[in-house]
Parts: structure tokens; sequence; C-alpha cells
């Protein structure tokens, strides 16, 4: 699990990135649910995380960033 | 500009129920990513009363984005080039070969592809604003020498874009992004992104993108340069005190390890021959200031100063009737001095003005106080009303001390002004300087609203809109176009969405005759204002208390016959463009 005080910055993350998604739900987002979920959205995604938590993610990582659970997973992993 | 905040602020405009849309049309070949994301917070970030939106051309072929119906209905339109669109062998993402027999017909390529996009922006620029940047990539190594030497071939390249950009800065409505400016935001060796541009064709880090975006959206929407300048004299316009050491005791050049006084002198003249407004304001008495002025080295002549206070007194006091004879507010002027205390003791006075501290032994200072005073005042083009501006204030002051001495009612000061008033309702040939004055003017501004050029060409092209300019002589002389008034009428009524005289011309009772000229042409008997009061705007508000007793922010109102029992005596000859 990821730290739980950096969860809050992982879900204003998913905010920004996708604005259409209700603040209580935001855990349960994956690629499936959220329309606005495409490629172009994937990559703004994964550079707004590498500006958030100052890290750099792996080219071959991003396409198993399909939901909000499959990043929380890897961020705890890198930042654990 | 971090990427999160960037897309807050896009977020936040996306929210925004109200303000007119401003759309941004984004051109580059390449996927817009994080660029589009920044250029839309940014232009955001500008344009706070609209709701802004970006739409993007095509993936991978510019030319065909440029052809899209979307780039000449947009608000404005921004074209992003770099290498692969001139050849796609420029590019990383394609294999055509780095030979020599390639490199000379890509040359070639390059030339006719330029040719191409500057015939389009050429057209859309009939229709909207359009903001180029050249490519701002490195070329890829396709040269056969090393890349310490430039050959001929890269020259041809390099002289096509020169070209290709000249060609385009020509038109009134295209601007063109300076590389100088974007190598200081952005350093060179900072912004490819080659494992951007491999995996999703975005070429640019995210710092370039944020960099390109910020000087991007500074063209989108232009500021209005300020107004006037108030500069101090000794140790700024010369090195020395005149005072001490006479007019010929004062330098301005190499010999005196003083040159860089001579350049300040140098750009007040070329800032006074654009429209600037340049007064001095300086501690010492007028007979040495004269005379240091009479000089014959001196480069900026005399005659483009005005007013010119010389004195013992407070500085912020001279700077107050600079101000008073200018007519214009401290916000819209830059006050130059060498001396800190000089300059808080001004700013504390007039908050809004902007104080500029002359570092006099300090020339790399004061040059970039001169890049920075250009940046202020720059302009891309000089109006006849620029012209006039300087010789019109003059006038009003000669006007004004006339009047004074006349002993006149003001009714009998006017009637003997000779004074001609010529209205031009014609809504083309477009005139840019009608919206010009409506993005400048604060005082007397009906709403304190402005417009870009689309939303100005779409005004103009609903049948139903007029368009009204005012240009003003009397025997003090021409104020040339001083107001400008534009909205819709129907069979009874008329609302009148923009409203704006030049602070110039001021007393005249203008505005009366403004009004009563709209009854008269149109028919109507009442006019609606779309009026909103603002912190500048009070002049107008005093015009309108005189029909409307309780003024609000909203639609107000006049009445043709309660106009006509408060009215003043108008005595202007009206005449109609031809």
């Amino acid at each position: 699990m990821l730290e739980p005080s950096l969860r809050p910055q992982l879900e204003g993350c998913f905010l920004s990135v996708f604005s259409n998604l209700d603040p209580a739900t935001v855990h349960t987002a994956s690629m499936a649910s959220v329309a606005e979920w495409d490629s172009v959205a994937a990559l703004t995604l994964v550079a707004v995380l590498e500006e958030t938590f100052n890290i750099e993610i792996e080219p071959e990582v991003i396409e198993d960033f399909v939901s909000f659970e499959m990043v929380e997973d890897y961020l705890s992993k890198k930042l654990g | 500009m971090k990427l999160q905040d960037a897309l807050k602020r896009i977020n936040e405009t996306k929210a925004r129920q109200t303000g007119e849309p401003f759309m941004v049309y984004l051109a580059c070949s390449f996927t817009p990513l994080h660029l589009k994301t920044f250029l839309t917070a940014h232009v955001a970030e500008i344009m706070q009363h609209r709701r802004v939106g970006c739409d993007v051309g095509l993936y991978g072929d510019l030319v065909v984005s440029l052809e899209s119906p979307k780039a000449r209905t947009s608000d404005a339109v921004v074209v992003v080039l770099e290498w692969p669109d001139l050849d796609q062998r420029l590019g990383y993402r394609r294999l055509g070969g780095w030979g020599a027999a390639q490199v000379a017909d890509i040359v070639h390529e390059v030339e006719a592809r330029l040719k191409r996009i500057a015939t389009l922006i050429e057209e859309i620029s009939e229709q909207a604003r359009v903001v180029v940047s050249t490519p701002s990539l490195e070329l890829p190594p396709i040269f056969l020498n090393g890349s310490a030497q430039a050959g001929p071939y890269e020259w041809q390249i390099f002289r096509a874009v020169a070209d290709f950009a000249a060609q385009c800065a020509m038109r009134e409505r295209v601007a063109v992004l300076s590389p100088r400016v974007l190598d200081h935001l952005s350093p060179p060796t900072n912004r490819h992104d080659i494992r951007g541009e491999l995996s999703a064709d975005f070429p640019y880090r995210q710092e370039h993108a944020a960099a390109m975006a910020d000087a991007l959206s500074q063209l989108v929407c232009p500021r209005a340069p300020l107004k006037g300048l108030i500069t101090d004299l000794d140790d700024v316009m010369w090195r020395g005190l005149v005072g001490e050491v006479g007019s010929e005791g004062v330098f301005w050049d190499l010999d005196h390890r003083s040159q860089c006084h001579g350049l300040y002198q140098q750009l007040l003249q070329s800032l006074a021959e654009s429209g600037t407004l340049i007064a001095f304001a300086s501690k010492n008495s007028a007979e040495p200031v004269a005379k240091a002025f009479a000089r014959s080295d001196i480069m900026i002549r005399s005659d483009r100063i005005f007013p010119q206070i010389a004195n013992w007194g407070a500085k912020s006091d001279s700077v107050a009737e600079i101000l008073r004879v200018w007519n214009i507010a401290a916000d819209s002027v830059v006050f130059v001095d060498d001396s800190l205390m000089e300059l808080g003791e001004v700013q504390a006075r007039f908050p809004g003005i902007r104080t500029i501290h002359f570092k006099t032994n300090d020339d790399a200072a004061v040059l970039k106080t001169i890049r920075e005073l250009r940046d202020l005042f720059g302009k891309v083009t000089i109006t006849a009303e620029d012209r006039l501006r300087l010789d019109s204030i003059r006038e009003s002051s000669e006007r004004e001390r006339a009047f004074v001495e006349s002993g006149q009612s003001q009714n009998d000061f006017l009637s003997t002004a000779a004074a001609n008033i010529t209205v031009d309702f014609r809504k083309e040939p477009f005139d840019p300087r009608a919206p010009e004055l409506i993005n400048k003017t604060n005082q007397f501004n009906l709403n304190g609203r402005r417009v870009d050029d689309g939303e100005w060409r779409r005004l103009l092209e609903l049948t139903e809109s007029f368009l009204m300019t005012i240009s003003y002589a009397d025997k003090f002389g021409a104020l040339g176009k001083i107001a400008v008034i534009a909205g819709t009428v129907d069979s009874d009524s008329m609302t009148v969405l923009h409203w704006v005289m030049s602070c110039r011309a001021f007393s005249r009772r203008i505005e009366h005759q403004s009004l009563k000229l709209l009854f008269e042409r149109f028919s109507v008997s009442r006019v609606a204002l779309d009026f909103k009061a603002t912190a500048s705007n009070g002049p107008t508000q005093e015009f309108l208390s005189q029909f409307i007793p309780e003024l609000c922010s909203g639609r107000l109102e006049v009445a043709l016959p309660g106009f006509l029992a408060t009215c003043p005596e108008l005595s202007h000859k009206v005449s109609e463009h031809a």
C-alpha cells in the first residue's frame, strides 16, 4: 500500500488529469470506467505523476497503468 | 507553471459558466500533448474573463491543419513549426536517408513547403490572429561536415526559414515568436526529448513545452504598450549634475565613459517618434537644463519632451503635474530615476506607477533597462494618432491656458474653438484604430471590456451591428480619431456594447455630441448602454450620471427627451466621412 500521506497527492493527480472524476470514487477509476482515459491522457498522467512525486517512470511500465489501483501499486513499490 | 497547475487552470476555465468563448487553434504536426495543455492554461491565465478552449489540427500534416476551416473560425491560430514539417527526413521518426543527394533535395523541399505554409498563414490572417514559431529544435545531423561548421546547405535552410519568418512578420495580424526570447526562456540544449519523440511523437521536454506556451500565449494576447515615460535628468539623461558643472560639463559619449546615457537618449527619441509620451521631472534650475537640451550632440530633441519640469519641489509633485497634463493614469506610466529615494517617494504617492532604477555606473544594468523599456513600450505599427499624440497634448495644454486667461464661460470658449467633428459609420474597410482604442482606453470606457480581433470582426459582421468612429479637430490642432462606439440596433432601440473616448478629448462635449448623433442617425427614442463601473472609468460615470441619476452596472437606458433636456449647448460643426 502507498504511504497514507501520499494518497491525497495521487488522488490530486487523477483529479487534475480527469476533470470529470468524482473525488469520492477516484480510487476506483480505471481505463474502462473513465471515458477521458485515452492514450494522450495516459501520457499526461505519467508526466503529472513524475512531476508530483519527483520520479522518472520507465516507459515499459506505462502500459500497466490501467487503473488507480495499478498506479498506486507501482508507486508504493517505487517509493517504498 | 507546472503541468498540474496548468491542468487545474484548464479545469477552472472549463467549469466557467460565463464569459465569451475564446478558441485557440493549435497547428502542429506532432502530438500536441503538454504544449496544448500549457498553451491553453497560459491563455486562460491572461484572458480570465473568457472561456478558453483549444482545438488542434490534424496529426502529422501541418498543411492540412492550416487548410482546415477551423483555422479560419478560431479567435487565434498558433502555428508551431518543427523541422519534420518542412521535410519529414528532418525528423527522427522517418528513415529517408541523410546522404549528399538527399540533403540537396531536402533544401529544395524545405523552400517549397515554407512557401505553401506562408501562403496559408497569409490567408488565415485575414480572419484571425496568427502566431508563428519557427523550428525551435536543433537540426538532425544530416550534413556531411561536422557540427562545428555550418555548411552551405544548412545556411540555405536557415535562410529559407528566415525569409519565411520575415514574410509572415510583415503581415499586420501575424506575430512571429522571437528566437532570442525563446533562447532566454528555454536553453537550446535542454529542449529536445528524443524518447518522447520516438515513443509518442512529442519532441519537447516538459520545460520547453512550458516555455514555448508561455511565450506564444503572450503573442496570442498581446499586452497593450504603456503610454508615458517620465525621466530624471542628472545621471540619467546625461552623466553629471548640470546645475553644478554647466551644460558643457555633462556627457553622454564614449570619450567620457558615459555612452550608456547617449543610448538612453536615443531610445527615448525612438519611443517619442512612435507615440510614447516623454516628460522629465528634475530637481534643477530651468536654465542649465534648457542649455543642455540646446546642445547639437544631444540625441533626443527637446520638442519631443512635454511637459518639462525642472524645479526644486518634490518629485511626486512634478509627476502629478505631468500626469495631469497628459491626463492618463499612473499605471500607464514608467518613472525612471537614479535615486532610490526619489523612486520610493513617487511610488508611495502613485502605487500604480512602474518605477525603474537607472544604475548610472553600471553599463550592463543600463542596457537591461533599455531593453526593458523597449518591451514595455513596444508596438508593431505606428498609427496616425501616435504621430499626433504629443502635439495634441501640447495643444490641449495651450487650449486650457487660453481658456483660463480668456475668462470666458465654457459655452463661449467652446463656441469660439472652431471645433470640427467628423463621424464615420463605415464598418469596412477594417480600421485597426477602433479595437486599438477600445483596448487601451480606461477612463472614458463604458465597461472596460477588451476585444480581440476575432470577437471584433464577428460583431462587425452582424447585419444589425453598427460602428461609429469620431475624429476631432479645433483651432488648437487635430486630435485624430478619438472615439469609438459600437453595438447593435433594431427599429426602435439600440444597444451600445463599446464606447470609448481618448482622454485627450475630454472637456469638449464630444461625448454629448456622440450620443446626439446616435439618436439622430438611427432615429431611435432610447439608447441602451451595456455599462459596468470599473476602478478607472470615473469620467464615464460622471458623464452618464447627468442622464441617469443612480448608476449601477448592467443595462442602462438614456431616453431622448431626458437627453435633450440635459444636454448642454453643442457648437461643433459635424460632417460625415464621405
